[in-house]
């Protein structure tokens, strides 16, 4: 249980920032992990740049929405429910879930150690191609694996999941999504109602 | 002895349990008893931020980072039996020999200094609930054990026959002794765990819509990769595709709908 626990607040820091590392292969444009090596790139660029908090996080913001597919995973987490979603529905909880996943991540932003993320390879898997990659802290021998899920879209690459010591963000997500829509008669809505109460939970605490 | 009887009957009782499982959707965790386990989850989280979480906070403050990696060494060197014996019986011969190597190597501390991890054997737990899954045994139902925490049948009884296979269980004479020392032992297992986990859990419980649902799924997932050793699911060795749920993933070309205000009612 404790690197699952330790691994899933990894994707928090990951998304806070970490370096590529130098490991990184050739930044050929087709190539799913160099596109993951950019994404870390930029976002450790972020961390380090001298800006204010509320404009690293919408600068973070902006990142994420270019290279993940945040209405494709949106779309993914809600499963069999977005079908059965009003169109309002379904536009309330994309917004709703966007900024809840985004808060979330850039919450760690501050908590950045120094990790550094090492490239290993890329495989193909049906229609994606997943990268696996480890993150090293400077200061300890303890390694994390990752895996990331990238897809070829119209609008280039995008990442859709990351896998931290074979634990999947977007099917846990989906999973607990799926968990609190069961637990209310089937009702989308009741997600929407429950992410948005818990972004103004997470607000009003300062998070 | 009538013990080990006891605990042996109870084993096979719930390993005969595995054989049987509901169907359920891809990806979700079949839990029939859903609600008696929402309650259990329940009081065990209330036992955590009552007991668990206080304790583990002052364990962290208190005592200096280096101490607690000694308890931690210590706590997995005690553990390296059961580790050795389960890779045996999976049949794993890397296993058996990278955790046989790291009992060696850390032995003469008695495993408060892990000098294994620095020759490049780290940690490699292995339970009985693993090697009953490589014999091919399914997870059963999910079941949150009351303090143990999330499990399933299959994982359960492969904690009952964990503690037989346990070599300290039959060391000594003085019973009540032995039991202390092993009550002793998880419950400073628990507190390391929390205090080397503290935030992470906070964070855990802190983001989710659906702790309960958050930490199952976690579990089950977890548990796959452990017993794969971390190694990427077959069929994506084989070539073909292991996304699984992924299927039916469309992705989306559409630029999302921008609001204007980011306000929140």
């Amino acid at each position: 249980m404790g690197s699952i626990l330790r691994a899933l607040t990894l994707i928090v820091l990951i998304a806070g920032g970490l370096t590529a590392g130098p490991a990184a292969p050739a930044r050929a444009a087709s190539d799913a992990g160099a596109f993951v090596g950019e994404f870390a790139d930029k976002a450790i660029a972020l961390v380090s740049a001298d800006v204010s908090t509320a404009e690293r996080r919408d600068a973070f913001s902006k990142l994420v929405r270019d290279y993940f597919d945040m209405p494709g995973i949106g779309r993914f987490l809600l499963g069999r429910y977005w079908r059965t979603a009003t169109e309002a529905e379904q536009e309330a909880y994309l917004k709703a879930f966007t900024e809840n996943m985004i808060y979330t991540y850039s919450r760690r932003f501050d908590e950045y150690g120094g990790q550094k993320l090492v490239i290993d390879g890329t495989r193909e898997d049906g229609r994606f191609d997943v990268v696996s990659s480890r993150i090293v802290s400077p200061n300890s021998n303890e390694e994390y694996r990752l895996e990331w899920r990238v897809i070829e879209t119209e609008g280039g690459k995008k990442i859709v999941d990351i896998v931290i010591e074979g634990v999947s963000m977007s099917v846990t997500q989906r999973q607990e999504y799926a968990s609190v829509i069961q637990n209310n008669g089937g009702k989308v809505q009741a997600l929407i109602d429950a992410l948005n109460r818990q972004m103004a939970g997470l607000r009003s605490s300062g998070g | 002895m009538r013990r080990v009887t006891f605990g042996t009957s109870l084993a096979l009782f719930l390993l005969a349990g595995c054989a049987s499982q509901g169907t359920v959707e891809d990806g979700a965790v079949y839990d029939p008893i859903e609600p008696a386990n929402r309650l259990v989850f329940a009081v065990n989280d209330a036992v955590d931020t009552v007991v668990l979480q206080p304790t583990a906070y002052v364990y962290k403050e208190v005592v200096p980072a280096p101490i607690r990696e000694v308890v931690r060494n210590f706590l997995d060197w005690l553990s390296s039996p059961v580790y050795i014996a389960n890779s045996a019986l999976q049949g794993d011969l890397d296993g058996l020999k990278h955790n046989a190597a790291r009992f060696v190597a850390n032995s003469p501390m008695f495993g408060m200094v892990d000098s294994a991890t620095g020759l490049g054997l780290e940690r490699r737990p292995e339970d009985f609930g693993q090697t009953l899954a490589v014999w091919g045994a399914e997870d059963g139902p999910y079941i949150v054990l009351p303090l143990f925490g999330p499990s399933n049948l299959r994982d359960t009884g492969g904690l009952v026959v964990d503690h037989f296979m346990d070599p300290i269980n039959y060391i000594g004479d003085d019973e009540d002794a032995r039991f202390r020392f092993q009550v002793a032992r998880r419950v400073v297992g628990a507190v390391d765990f929390r205090a080397q986990n503290f935030q992470q859990i906070n964070d855990l419980k802190a983001t989710s819509v659906d702790y309960y649902a958050r930490v199952r799924t976690i579990y089950k997932q977890r548990r796959e990769a452990l017993i794969r050793n971390n190694t990427p699911p077959p069929m994506a060795a084989a070539g073909g595709s292991s996304s699984g749920e992924f299927e039916e993933y469309q992705p989306s070309n559409a630029p999302i709908e921008q609001s204007g205000s980011r306000s929140i009612d």
